[in-house]
């Protein structure tokens, strides 16, 4: 019975500290631990991407109970933010855009964003995550359907698509073998296509049901030669709505490229698929039809036979050599600065692990917990080692470190942008107005009937053809607000009937008068939360980054501090530049941070003396109060310039360096 | 580190003292000096005082801009083909503007590269390393800083301009060799003023409050705290320089503007020219989105009037202003595009075995052709140049000292261009 409780005890409480006892057998001296609020600060930046607000500030110093810090981690793995934080770095990760390449829709990668802050938002196995982006089919505006945007995000290349799969989610870099044998590692070119010929064969633009779809052909040819621009442009964007997806489950096969070069293989040879490295799977082709010398030598006779499924298995089997390995190290690295085997994307046999027994370990404990990302998390967090002072200077990439302490880091950019948005927004920053894409519902009316695709969209385009194509988007906006709104089923139903009404109106009024339905109050009134956008508009350029897709561009704040714009793979930096002191200096980042709609603007007007304002400025941006020292300087500056001396100190503190350090 | 420091320090007093004795590009005319030069030795002042070098991310394609292949029609496709204004050199018919400067131009059709993918490709040529894993190598414009320092102390000697997030910069050397950024050339370098409101003295007095604040992080040297200590002086200096006006694009004539076209490729590259004449050294301007796997002619009517315009009226606007002569104008790109047009998407993929780069000004033979691909454009027929040869001839027509070894902060040993020969039949 003892052993059995110990048992218990092992598998839950004492893992935590398994980390801790790992690293410090290994350590002579450690920096001592964070305690109270640094240690919230630092909890709340690595886990929540962001600066905690005033408002957790005051409820985590009232919280005296046992286990705070627990509690803690655990309140900030299951907030909003850090759903935005993971989305935010795993965005980076996919190199997701907002738009889906020669898509006509304003945001046709919304749904895919959608779907993966869904999966981390119900912390969903790692795993089964992974085997959804590569197993994805089917039409991208279906409901649920999201993850064919990780296909449709490199439509074209399904070589180098191949190449970042295993790059992301094995730490393999085969890109050199597209081409050649890889002159340092073990692959061979025939090594990589036998891999891609798993999902090479996917076709993408034949969402909904293809054959359907082809007999639409001529329907919008016509369209296309009426010669009129809004019943083709219309046109076009029906057409995207439907076709848009990824059409089947992959057929195993592919063809050695024209000039292949190697004595193993002959030009256009067709390859079955079969894993390289780990264990051996492989497929068997599907000849449809009859077999002649001539079909076998083209990929399109063969059957869709679920190839993709069956390279999601063996990527993110248990016994996989590095499937696990390098999700753990991901995580690692975001709560210590650097991954215990770097570079953790690039692992070869030659590689070395800065630590092997808590590679091991964490690697054991990532499996035992079933790819529970959140839960991997908190044993990283909830550890005496993640609260350690951190080290300032970490040793050169290729010295071992011992981890006895998190390195010292500059914000992302995305933590330096959410953390003024923080100040901005207050408790509102973790309001999040993520919804799947507003056409949605458009094609659900198409699909009504998919045996008569063709009679739906002539009835869809008998209603907007001739009208600009702006009237066919607001009508998709308004119609989403009011379906996925709180009101009853029978506003909802009176709604979609003025809406509709509403589109019978004169041509150019139609957004007008959609725009005069007054969805927003209405919705709001009928308890809605949709209507966010509304009430949240005048923040609107202050959203985090996680809400602000497809309004990143350069020149915006997180693309000067580094940013990743998502054409490679994990591409941002946190190097500092010129233009990013320009910003601080002279961007007047103060003034929006201090004005009446800001919820620090509101905090400094309440009232209080001016040092107690002051302490509240410290509070929220540096999560600590001044020192004894500080106290007296502000005294003075408050003595010799009363009106200013708030305002200049909330821009010295956002100029700090303490502010952009975690 | 020190030891950089000081010999940049050196090099800068060397090449600027080079100026103030007036020997500008003249001095090569001396017998012994262009001598040295030939034989690919160092030697200052060099042709090429500054750099221009466009870089079209993505992969263009050869066959249909620079390395026409009119008698295979399969290769060729639908784009059909253009005589430039010296004898015997053919364009694709989408750059008419650019064929009207052949005159300026080496075109090298020779291009090879053993990276295919865009990351490594782009890497590459930016910095005549592999990627790796484990360290980050210059580009460029930081070796020019680095080598030769700035001309003009009062802006930043090397200048990046609509470049993504994943550029190279400076490498493993010293903030003060990182290229500075701009990202809307339109909007110039952004908050280079002091914000409205905020006169100088209380500009001053923040300061003065900043700096105590900071005081207790006078030894930090976290990456969160050392390197902006760097910048934020560089910032401050910056604020103060004359020639803070380069950025302003409103100085130009609206016509002028127009011509460059209406875009951030052609109001980087005017940008370019503006920066070039207050002596900055190497500015990259960066137009991507080349990788035609699908629609290849559709998206070609987009892209290539954009690079069209942009070239040619800077080639015509430096030459005008007298400039060309020492300023190169450099045409890179990650690699070429597949001569068999994929028949499912009328795409062309990636292609690095052969493609199409071009140089202009500082003493680059104009009208000339280095190099050519075979009949289909597959593969190098004679003369390869690799990124390395490429980046060895901006080096060396810059005066960079190719044979000088510098060592990483880890102690590795590197040199600019990694040992690539400079392809000296480009220089007249």
């Amino acid at each position: 019975m003892r052993w059995l409780i110990l048992l218990c005890l092992f598998s839950t409480g004492l893992v935590a500290q398994s980390i801790d006892e790992i690293i410090e057998s290994k350590v002579e001296s450690s920096p001592p631990p964070h305690e109270g609020l640094a240690f919230l600060r630092r909890l709340t930046l690595v886990a929540g991407g962001r600066i905690p607000t005033l408002e957790e500030i005051q409820a985590f110093e009232k919280d005296r109970g046992p286990k705070r810090r627990e509690r803690w981690v655990d309140r900030v793995l299951e907030s909003e933010s850090h759903v935005s934080h993971q989305y935010n770095y795993w965005a980076d990760v996919l190199r997701i855009n907002w738009r889906i390449r020669g898509n006509r829709l304003p945001h046709s990668g919304q749904n895919y964003v959608h779907w993966l802050k869904t999966q981390l938002r119900e912390n969903r196995p790692f795993d089964e995550i992974v085997r959804a982006l590569v197993g994805a089919s089917g039409p991208l505006y279906a409901p649920g359907n999201g993850a064919v945007g990780y296909y449709l995000r490199d439509k074209g290349m399904p070589l180098d698509h191949m190449s970042n799969t295993m790059r992301i989610f094995a730490g393999q870099r085969m890109e050199c073998a597209q081409c050649h044998d890889h002159p340092f590692d073990q692959w061979k070119q025939k090594d990589f296509f036998h891999l891609a010929a798993f999902t090479h064969s996917t076709f993408i633009n034949r969402g909904a049901r293809s054959e359907a779809l082809l007999k639409l052909k001529g329907q919008f040819k016509g369209y296309r030669e009426s010669g009129e621009k809004n019943v083709y442009e219309n046109a076009r964007t029906l057409r995207s709505l439907l076709t848009e997806g990824v059409s089947d489950t992959g057929r195993g096969v592919i063809a050695l490229p024209e000039d292949y070069d190697y004595d193993d293989g002959d030009p256009g040879q067709v390859l079955s698929a079969q894993t390289p490295m780990g264990a051996s799977v492989s497929v068997e082709p599907k000849l449809r039809g009859k077999d002649t010398e001539a079909r076998r030598l083209r990929l399109k006779s063969y059957a869709p036979i679920d190839s993709r499924q069956v390279f999601a298995q063996w990527l993110t089997a248990p016994d996989h050599p590095s499937f696990t390995r390098v999700v753990v190290n991901r995580i690692w690295k975001q709560a210590f600065g650097r991954a215990i085997t770097e570079p953790l994307d690039d692992l070869k046999n030659t590689s070395i692990s800065q630590h092997p027994e808590l590679e091991a370990h964490l690697v054991k404990r990532m499996r035992a917990l079933n790819f529970d990302l959140r839960a991997f998390w908190r044993e990283i967090l909830i550890s005496r080692t993640f609260s350690r002072q951190a080290v300032e200077v970490a040793p050169p990439l290729d010295e071992a470190y011992d981890f006895r302490a998190p390195l010292s880091r500059r914000l992302s950019a995305e933590m330096w942008w959410d953390s003024l948005v923080v100040l901005i927004k207050g408790p509102l920053v973790d309001r999040s107005m993520d919804r799947p894409d507003p056409f949605n519902h458009l094609y659900a009316d198409l699909m009504e009937n998919p045996n008569d695709l063709s009679r739906e969209v002539d009835s869809m385009m008998d209603r907007f053809a001739h009208r600009h194509p702006r009237v066919l988007r607001s009508y998709a906006h308004a119609k989403s607000s009011i379906l996925e709104s709180d009101a009853s089923e029978r506003e909802k139903k009176e709604l979609l009937q003025e809406l509709d009404e509403a589109l019978e109106t004169e041509d150019s009024m139609v957004p007008k008068a959609i725009r005069a339905l007054n969805l927003g109050d209405r919705l709001d009134s009928a308890g809605s939360t949709m209507m966010e956008e509304k009430t949240g508009r005048r923040f609107f350029r202050d959203q985090r980054r996680s809400e602000l897709e497809g309004r990143v561009f350069g020149g915006h704040f997180v693309r000067t501090f580094g940013a990743s714009d998502r054409q490679s793979i994990e591409g941002s930096t946190t190097i500092a530049s010129i233009p990013q002191s320009l910003t601080m200096l002279n961007g007047a980042l103060e003034n929006r941070i201090m004005n009446r709609q800001s919820h620090l603007g509101q905090k400094m007007r309440e009232p209080g003396s001016a040092m107690e304002k002051a302490e509240t400025l410290f509070l929220a941006l540096l999560t600590r109060r001044p020192s004894g020292d500080e106290r007296v300087t502000i005294r003075e500056d408050l003595k010799a310039n009363p009106r200013q001396t708030l305002m200049d100190w909330l821009w010295v503190l956002l100029n700090s360096h303490e502010f952009r350090k975690v | 580190m020190m030891l950089l420091n000081t010999l940049t320090r050196r090099q800068w007093l060397c090449s600027t003292a080079g100026l103030a004795l007036g020997m500008g590009v003249r001095a090569l005319e001396s017998p012994g000096l262009e001598a040295a030069w030939r034989e690919n030795r160092a030697v200052r002042p060099p042709k090429a005082r500054s750099v221009i070098f466009l870089y079209m991310g993505g992969g263009l394609t050869h066959i249909d801009t620079l390395d026409p292949k009119p008698e295979r029609p399969a290769v060729q496709g639908p784009m059909e083909v253009i005589e430039g204004n010296t004898s015997g050199m053919r364009f694709g018919a989408c750059l008419p503007k650019l064929a009207q400067q052949s005159k300026h131009l080496s075109l090298i059709r020779s291009m090879t590269t053993n990276q295919g993918a865009h990351e490594q490709g782009n890497y590459i040529m930016h910095t005549s390393y592999e990627l790796r894993g484990t360290i980050r190598h210059p580009s460029m414009g930081a070796w020019a800083s680095h080598q030769l320092g700035a001309l003009n102390p009062e802006l930043p000697s090397s200048i990046l301009i609509n470049a993504g997030s994943s550029h190279p910069g400076k490498g493993y050397l010293d903030m003060a060799h990182q290229p500075l950024r701009v990202d809307k050339p339109e909007d110039g370098l952004q908050h280079a003023m002091r914000a409205k409101g905020i006169d100088e003295s209380r500009f001053q007095r923040r300061l003065a409050m900043l700096e105590r604040f900071n005081s207790h992080h006078i030894d930090d040297a976290s990456p969160a705290v050392a390197p902006y200590r760097e910048t934020h002086a560089s910032a401050l200096r910056l604020m103060k320089s004359r020639d803070l006006e380069a950025f302003d694009l409103s100085k130009e004539p609206d016509a002028l503007r127009e011509a460059y076209g209406s875009n951030d490729f052609g109001q980087g590259c005017l940008l370019a020219r503006r920066l070039v004449e207050r002596k900055v050294r190497f500015v990259e301007v960066q137009l991507g989105g080349w990788d035609f796997h699908n629609d290849n002619f559709g998206r070609l009517d987009e892209k290539a009037p954009i690079l069209d315009a942009g070239l040619s009226t800077l080639l015509e606007d430096l030459h005008q202003r007298g400039m060309l002569s020492d300023t190169l104008v450099v045409l890179g790109t990650e690699f070429g595009r597949t001569p068999t047009i994929n028949n499912r998407e009328l795409g062309r993929d990636h292609h690095p075995q052969v493609f199409s780069c071009l140089m202009a000004g500082a003493g680059i033979k104009g009208g000339h052709v280095h190099g050519s691909s075979d009949a289909e454009g597959r593969e190098v027929d004679h003369s390869p140049v690799t990124p390395m040869d490429f980046n060895a001839t901006i080096a060396h027509a810059m005066g960079m000292d190719l044979t000088k070894t510098i060592y990483s902060p880890s102690g590795r040993p590197f040199q600019v261009a990694h040992k690539g020969k400079p392809v000296m039949e480009l220089f007249g």
